[in-house]
């Protein structure tokens, strides 16, 4: 009894004395106000002005003046901060009562310069260095889009078109079924591509860890071989903040019913609002100063808006940091993802677009429709070790796993022996070394091996197993030789096995140049080889279930040589607007380019290195953001003449006039809206052989789509750190087009995603 | 500050002033484009007799083939002339023919139904001798100057197979 009436006693002196002391230090209070202006004099309303060590703070107002009251007497440290301007600090002595008076001048910072991107060259530089053409998707457009898979992600970057699961860089892919790419998919420099079809897998990525994703648009085999032929995708994935966050997204919605009779009418699910539904969720801490992590997820059902393409899914990703010690790091990214996707292949027509189609050919009868369950395993661990300051290297694994169970029309999985199960494991060893101030030197190693076990995989061998390892060498310097040039060469030396036993070897030299003729202009050019090795599917897939394809053995490796030249303006202007203006002229030349074709003799498809062609353009794009960056507009135009040099006449599937046009602005704290538009011309040429078996398959209209959003967000620290809700409309015009061909495009849908960070 | 490109010289006004009036210009263009193209694809317009009928005899005479090389044999009616019979497989999707014929008689009768509207200028007695792209023609439709006009009614013609003098392939 006695200890607590101390207790009690010894709490009211205490808050005695520390009330006294308060009282005491009121009296030796002062105020710091002043006017925050730009370098030409005009003032800066929003400017962020802080004494972190009091933890106190305000910001200017419309006149660019700011007030700070109750400040204690004494040496203070001031922070005055606004984005799109270089952040200043101010020391100040202030005496008891007294009102100090500070001018302060804020220069403007170049926005876009200040971006670092890894994938031009393998290390980090800043994207104004970059001698190629690059564009990059930061996490707050993945955001504001809702984007939930990477093709969503890729529909407004300029001179990228997604067509079904092909992605197009500036007219390289076309559209081969799904099988192959002409663009590599990396997932922090770790390439991700199936080792079965070679394409990539648009859903099964931590897009909610994103830092941002690289988009490179020339040729990039010099430093990654095979498969970027047309270019590069790198998804960087976050780093592990400081304070933990946690992030849960909900989001659904429904497809609009489509508006002709005709087409509801032959399916009964045509005629009801379709949902589509899912939960995202993602943590992120470093949890000591050695050990971070983040995890995320997501769950999805999509009942589609076709008949027989509903999709449901779990995907799981995580990734654990180690700082072994202040020069060593290890980290492992891992991820799963189990689907279980009804796919439509082709429709059954204009008339009837929303249900699969048949294909009866001499006897033998293809669905248009398929199912199964899909599985997926990545693991990505990385070892860096900075042995110096100018040294330093990397060591990455990689295991990639796929297996895909159909499911028939029962919803029974089939026996075992129709189960496809795929492995991609592999490793690189790299090394950068910084010569001298002038030069560094990247190099290193890569082996990678796959291996496919499948029913639909016999080729004229009848062997069910396949393997296509593949080795390679890189080297590249980067000479900078003076402030203003920079130059580049390598090569990338590629041993693979083609056949059973054959081995094949690919040499791929790269030389890349930029020169500041200004502060803000720059200009670059660049040459560069590439290859790709045709994929595993494109070599041994022999099936008719679903669509007449053959194996062709002999299937040779497709190359590619580009050139690029472009001039790039970036900096502020009259300290109102961030401009980045671009334009680039660009012409590839592929040779022994695969494509399907139909062969008579089999009555059947088959990938042949069909021909020769020529890929030439020009891009021009403009970006404009106030320099608060609540106001942004982009814009770009892609010309694309892609020739196929043998028939002379366009090239399949490729669309001579690409148009992308966003625009997002924050009108109140509180509101953000956004819209974007896209078209893309009708290709003048079309496989017309898988028209002679899919009703109207040749149909492929101009693409204009538009989406629009408006996003209601609540930042009030006391709530945490953010909750918003965002209202979508895509396909705001309901223009029915094709995704790719014989299969119907999205008609318009309406979206709502909550969102709760904390 | 100032930017060039080439011999133009631009200062951060112009620049502004270019952004000033391209800005709305540029978003009106947009959407009157966006308001001006059409609502993309539509099902295709359905006549209310879409189809017709052919209805036909064929006589034969000449020396059979032997029975290993009679694979199939059909009345098809085409709506262009082929220039190889490839042409008319890869264009499998749209043919309209008759059930299999019988071998080794003297006459039969055939019909093909859900025959598109059109103008058919090229109907033959179609054989494949071996695999599934092995065909050729052995009697041609050659009155009415060898057409057939479908326009949803019923349309009645006759065929004579001569297998000793078979028409040319293809056609002269």
């Amino acid at each position: 009894m006695r200890k607590k009436i101390a207790q009690i006693f010894l709490s009211v002196f205490l808050i005695f004395i520390y009330s006294a002391d308060y009282l005491a230090a009121q009296e030796q209070h002062g105020t710091i106000e002043g006017i925050i202006k730009n370098e030409s004099g005009e003032t800066l309303p929003g400017v962020h002005v802080s004494i972190t060590a009091l933890q106190s703070g305000a910001t200017t107002n419309s006149d660019g003046f700011f007030r700070l009251r109750n400040i204690t007497s004494g040496e203070h440290i001031l922070r005055f901060s606004m984005v799109g301007f270089q952040t200043i600090t101010e020391a100040i002595s202030l005496e008891p009562g007294e009102t100090a008076w500070l001018d302060i001048e804020l220069n403007p910072v170049t926005l876009q310069a200040g971006e670092l991107v890894v994938t031009a060259s393998r290390r980090s530089q800043l994207i104004g260095q970059v001698s190629v053409s690059m564009n990059i998707i930061s996490p707050e457009e993945l955001r504001s889009r809702n984007v939930t898979s990477l093709d969503q992600a890729l529909d407004y970057v300029p001179g990228v078109q997604v067509l079904g699961n092909s992605v197009n860089v500036r007219g390289s892919s076309g559209f081969a079924y799904g099988v192959g790419s002409r663009v590599l998919l990396l997932v922090d420099g770790v390439p991700l591509m199936g080792p079965d079809q070679g394409g990539m897998d648009f859903d099964g990525l931590p897009l909610m860890q994103t830092r941002q994703i690289e988009v490179l648009k020339s040729p990039g085999s010099a430093l990654y071989g095979g498969g970027a032929l047309g270019g590069v995708i790198n998804l960087i994935t976050r780093d592990f903040p400081d304070e933990p966050e946690t992030t849960i997204r909900l989001f659904g919605g429904a497809y609009e019913p489509v508006r002709f009779d005709v087409w509801r009418q032959s399916w009964e699910g045509a005629a009801d609002y379709r949902a589509n539904r899912g939960v995202q969720f993602g943590r992120s801490e470093q949890l000591t100063e050695r050990w971070g992590y983040w995890v995320s997820g997501k769950i999805q059902d999509d009942s589609g808006y076709l008949q027989n393409n509903r999709s449901k899914g779990l995907e799981l990703y995580s990734k654990v940091g180690w700082e072994i010690s202040g020069d060593k790091n290890l980290s492992l990214y891992s991820g799963i993802r189990r689907n279980r996707n009804q796919q439509f292949l082709y429709w059954n027509g204009l008339s009837d677009p929303l249900r699969p189609g048949e294909i009866l050919l001499t006897g033998d009868s293809a669905s248009g429709a398929n199912q199964g369950l899909s599985d997926r395993l990545t693991l990505l661990p990385v070892f860096t070790h900075n042995i110096s300051p100018d040294i330093q290297y990397a060591l990455k694994g990689r295991v990639f796993g796929v297996a895909f169970r159909p499911i028939d029309r029962e919803g029974n999985i089939r026996p075992s022996d129709r189960h496809n199960v795929g492995f991609r494991y592999g490793g690189e060893a790299q090394v950068n070394y910084r010569v001298s101030d002038e030069l560094i030197l990247t190099g290193g190693a890569t082996f990678d091996e796959n291996y496919v076990r499948s029913d639909v995989f016999v080729g004229e061998d009848s062997l069910m197993v396949r393997n296509q390892p593949e080795g390679s060498l890189f080297v590249q310097g980067e000479y900078s030789w003076n402030n203003r040039l920079t130059t580049t060469a390598g090569f990338r030396y590629d041993a693979y096995r083609v056949h059973t036993l054959d081995t094949a070897t690919q040499f791929s030299p790269k030389f890349s140049a930029s020169y500041m003729i200004s502060d803000h202009l720059t200009a670059r050019t660049s040459f560069g080889k590439g290859f790709r090795v045709p994929s595993v599917a494109e070599r041994f897939f022999n099936n008719r279930d679903f669509f007449p394809l053959e194996s062709n053995l002999a299937l040779r490796p497709e190359t590619s040589t580009g050139y690029e030249a472009g001039l790039t303006w970036q900096g502020p202007v009259q300290n109102r607007f961030s401009l980045k203006a671009e334009f680039t002229g660009f012409w590839n030349n592929y040779r022994r380019l695969v494509e399907p074709a139909f062969q008579p003799q089999t009555s059947a498809f088959q990938f042949v290195n069909l021909t020769e062609a020529r890929i030439r353009g020009a891009e021009i794009s403009a970006a404009v953001s106030t320099i608060d960056q609540d106001h942004h507009l982009s814009t770009s135009y892609t010309l694309l003449d892609p020739r196929d040099m043998e028939e002379n006449r366009s090239l399949a599937y490729r669309s001579r006039h690409l148009v992308q046009v966003s625009g997002r602005s924050i009108l109140r704290p509180w509101m953000e809206a956004g819209a974007d538009f896209r078209y893309a011309s009708a290709p003048e040429q079309v496989d017309t052989d898988f028209s002679f078996f899919v009703n109207d398959a040749e149909v492929f209209p101009s693409v204009y789509v538009a989406d629009a959003r408006v996003r209601f967000q609540d930042t009030n620290p006391l709530r945490g750190k953010g909750m918003s809700v965002t209202l979508m409309v895509k396909n705001l015009f309901d223009y029915y087009y094709v995704e790719r061909p014989a299969i119907f495009a999205p008609p318009r849908s309406y979206h709502i995603v909550m969102e709760v960070i904390f | 500050m100032t930017a060039s490109i080439g011999l133009i010289i631009l200062t951060e006004k112009d620049i502004v002033r270019i952004v000033r009036i391209i800005w709305p210009l540029f978003l009106a263009a947009v959407l009157i484009w966006l308001l001006s193209c059409e609502g993309g694809l539509e099902p295709p317009v359905i006549e209310d007799e879409p189809y017709g009928v052919i209805l036909g005899t064929v006589t034969y005479s000449g020396q059979w083939p032997p029975q290993d090389s009679l694979n199939d044999l059909r009345f098809v009616p085409l709506k262009s002339v082929p220039a190889a019979f490839t042409d008319i497989i890869m264009d499998f999707q749209n043919l309209s023919f008759s059930d299999r014929l019988a071998y080794y008689t003297d006459s039969d009768e055939f019909f093909v139904d859900e025959v598109e509207n059109g103008r058919y200028i090229y109907n033959v007695i179609a054989h494949r001798y071996g695999t599934a792209f092995e065909w050729r023609p052995v009697g041609v439709y050659s009155d009415n100057g060898g057409e057939i006009i479908v326009s949803g009614d019923t349309t009645t013609i006759h065929i004579h197979v001569d297998f000793d003098n078979l028409p040319p392939f293809p056609p002269e």
